[in-house]
């Protein structure tokens, strides 16, 4: 399968009192064409500005330091700015965590999804409007022409956040990155909302980058799974396998730090101890090893990086113990 | 049996606005016991903090009355209002913005005992040294400010403030929806370690049913200012009567990858209907579309048994989930 996006050695840096240090460090992945990865991590461990960087939505005092980033073989790091507006929201299209404010509060929503139809293609004001309304009717909204004249604020979270998507769709976009997109709306809303995600993709072959930091989402959402830790990608592989056996530590202990509907309430959650750590020049050593139960010497004398496994890979050096604990399971 | 820390009594309220009323709270009546947790689950606007709001005297309810520890909220002054609050605190959703940013961690923590007129200083230190030890925090943390904690930090901060009173009562509002994953975890055992070794009596709100089976004994479910079904862990979690419980626990999206697409049983995207005598839930729920008596009789409390109850014509058989 070939590649829709592919991201080589990225890293991004932000401002600190000792000198810039890497918020995002040297990451590289690719998301092939019709699939739906997901990007997991806590907060500040890189993710939203990967996604970011893959818009080129960061600007001063956060830098692109490098990295190249492929679209279907051609590089758009290389693009001026100029150029790189025929990419951002027709090609690759993002939506955000909070729809109130992606969209204009005192704009009726359907003006902005018409605005932002004839900003892609070159349509009569008429026609944009039966193609919004054909949108709307796409992504699930029962009354398309009352939702056309309304308001933000006279919208639900769900509506809302339907509402952007049309609007993300009205490019036509090869790929969508929903940046946590569904963690404010209630869970029956997020359901239905992953769900519409999910039947958009398959109807038009659309590649989906998932941002959430929630475990369940990207379980039941994403085909691939990457883990991102203190701006690292610590392990990635199919869904399947990172949730069933998972190579580093840190997933691992992600996974029984959970707390869903299958907890087990009669002893207490395995926690991981300590805090994730802020983003900082990096001593020569795993990032991980100080929160990690199975760290050794050689894990605090050099820093460990993404060794493959099969298809999947993980950045440990001791990943074969980790996934043996699996198979005792 | 115990009288109830908790009791709320057929509470109703209702918002008035320039776009129309909103029935926030329609009736609803829970207690709680001592060294018990009662959660209130339920989706944005079901009610859950205009409940604990009432709980905590910040609000009054229109009809109905509130009894902590036995005196009913209605009865008391202000004073005597004041003296209660000594027994049941709160700790909120935003870790930063409950607390004031420009006071140190000691100066947050005694916050409660200067207010409650312990004027000397060595014996508040002392307190808050003690409290910062029990919500496992070091004592260098006292000269820090809230911009220097993490998200964790700062929730540890609150609930060691909340408890330097000793209250019997802790109000958590949505205490944990705001952290990590592996943070989160932390402060629920740290919460449920706190209440065992003090005995303390919690009031639950939150949005997320797996955090509520983990922390609660008691679930009450709530939907459009409404308990549609109440019960204890078993009860709600194995089974549930109501078909919006059963939705919402289905709606959890569990950390395995899916064996085959779950069940959304959950069919509209409509908000609910509000009609006094129909059921609130009907237009969201599979059997309520089609029956006629979901739309036209008021739906009657059903016990299952003596924790169990709900508010629905057709209840799920307890196959399971």
């Amino acid at each position: 399968m070939s590649d829709l996006l592919r991201v080589e050695n990225l890293t991004v840096t932000v401002p600190a009192i000792d000198g810039a240090v890497a918020a995002v460090d040297n990451i590289s992945f690719s998301i092939p064409i019709g699939t739906k990865t997901a990007l997991v991590g806590e907060s500040g461990s890189g993710k939203s500005l990967t996604a970011f960087s893959i818009m080129r939505l960061i600007d001063n005092p956060v830098k692109l330091e490098s990295g190249k980033i492929w679209l279907e073989n051609r590089e758009i790091s290389s693009l001026t700015d100029k150029e790189f507006r025929s990419i951002r929201g027709a090609e690759i299209a993002m939506i955000y965590q909070d729809p109130m404010s992606t969209l204009n509060p005192i704009m009726r929503v359907g003006r902005q999804i018409i605005e932002s139809i004839q900003l892609y293609s070159d349509v009569s004001k008429k026609a944009a409007k039966i193609r919004a309304l054909e949108l709307l009717n796409d992504v699930g909204i029962l009354d398309p022409e009352k939702s056309l004249n309304s308001y933000p604020f006279e919208m639900s979270g769900g509506m809302l956040q339907r509402s952007v998507i049309a609007m993300a769709l009205s490019g036509s976009p090869k790929l969508l990155i929903a940046d946590e997109a569904t963690t404010a709306l209630d869970v029956t809303t997020q359901a239905r909302v992953l769900d519409l995600i999910d039947k958009l993709a398959v109807e038009r072959n659309l590649s989906v980058l998932l941002i959430t930091h929630d475990l369940g989402v990207a379980a039941q959402f994403a085909d691939e799974v990457m883990v991102m830790y203190d701006g690292r990608i610590v392990e990635k592989g199919s869904c399947r396998q990172v949730f069933t056996r998972p190579m580093h530590p840190y997933t691992r202990a992600l996974l029984e730090s959970r707390c869903d509907d299958t907890v087990d309430y009669s002893q207490p959650i395995r926690s991981i101890p300590g805090q994730p750590p802020r983003p900082a020049l990096r001593p020569d050593k795993c990032s991980f090893a100080n929160r990690c139960s199975h760290v050794r010497e050689n894990c605090l004398s050099s820093s460990p990086t993404l060794i493959k496994y099969g298809s999947s890979s993980a950045a440990c050096f001791h990943s074969e113990e980790i996934i043996s604990m699996s198979e005792v399971i | 049996m115990k009288a109830p820390l908790i009791s709320a009594e057929n509470l109703t309220k209702t918002f008035h606005g320039s776009g129309g009323h909103v029935r926030a709270l329609d009736g609803i009546t829970f207690s709680v016991e001592q060294g018990s947790t009662l959660a209130l689950v339920g989706e944005s606007g079901s009610g859950k903090t205009t409940a604990a709001r009432m709980v905590l005297g910040l609000d009054t309810p229109d009809t109905g009355s509130v009894a902590i520890l036995g005196e009913k909220l209605e009865t008391l002054k202000s004073e005597e209002l004041r003296v209660l609050r000594r027994s049941i605190q709160v700790v909120q959703q935003d870790p930063y913005s409950q607390l004031n940013r420009r006071h140190t961690v000691q100066r947050i923590i005694e916050g409660p005992l200067i207010a409650f007129g312990e004027t000397n200083a060595s014996i508040r230190k002392a307190k808050a040294i003690e409290l910062l030890d029990a919500v496992g925090l070091e004592r260098s943390y006292l000269n820090r400010r809230p911009h220097e904690l993490s998200g964790g930090q700062c929730q540890r901060v609150a609930i060691a403030r909340a408890l330097i009173i000793e209250p019997k009562i802790l109000v958590l509002d949505e205490a944990v929806s705001a952290l990590d994953v592996s943070i989160r975890a932390q402060v629920l055992n740290l919460l449920r370690l706190l209440q065992r070794e003090r005995s303390l009596t919690y009031l639950f709100i939150t949005h997320d049913l797996g955090v509520a089976k983990y922390m609660a004994d008691n679930v009450a479910v709530m939907f459009r200012g409404k308990i549609m079904e109440k019960g204890n862990r078993n009860d709600i979690f194995k089974n549930s009567s109501h078909h919006y419980t059963r939705n919402l626990i289905s709606s959890v999206p569990r950390a395995e990858p899916p064996i085959q697409r779950k069940q959304i049983y959950d069919i509209h995207a409509l908000p609910g209907v509000d009609e006094k005598d129909a059921c609130s839930y009907r237009s969201r729920c599979s059997v309520g579309l089609q029956e006629v008596k979901c739309q036209t009789e008021p739906v009657p409390v059903t016990s299952g048994s003596t924790s169990h109850d709900w508010l629905c014509h057709f209840p799920l058989k307890n196959e399971g989930l």
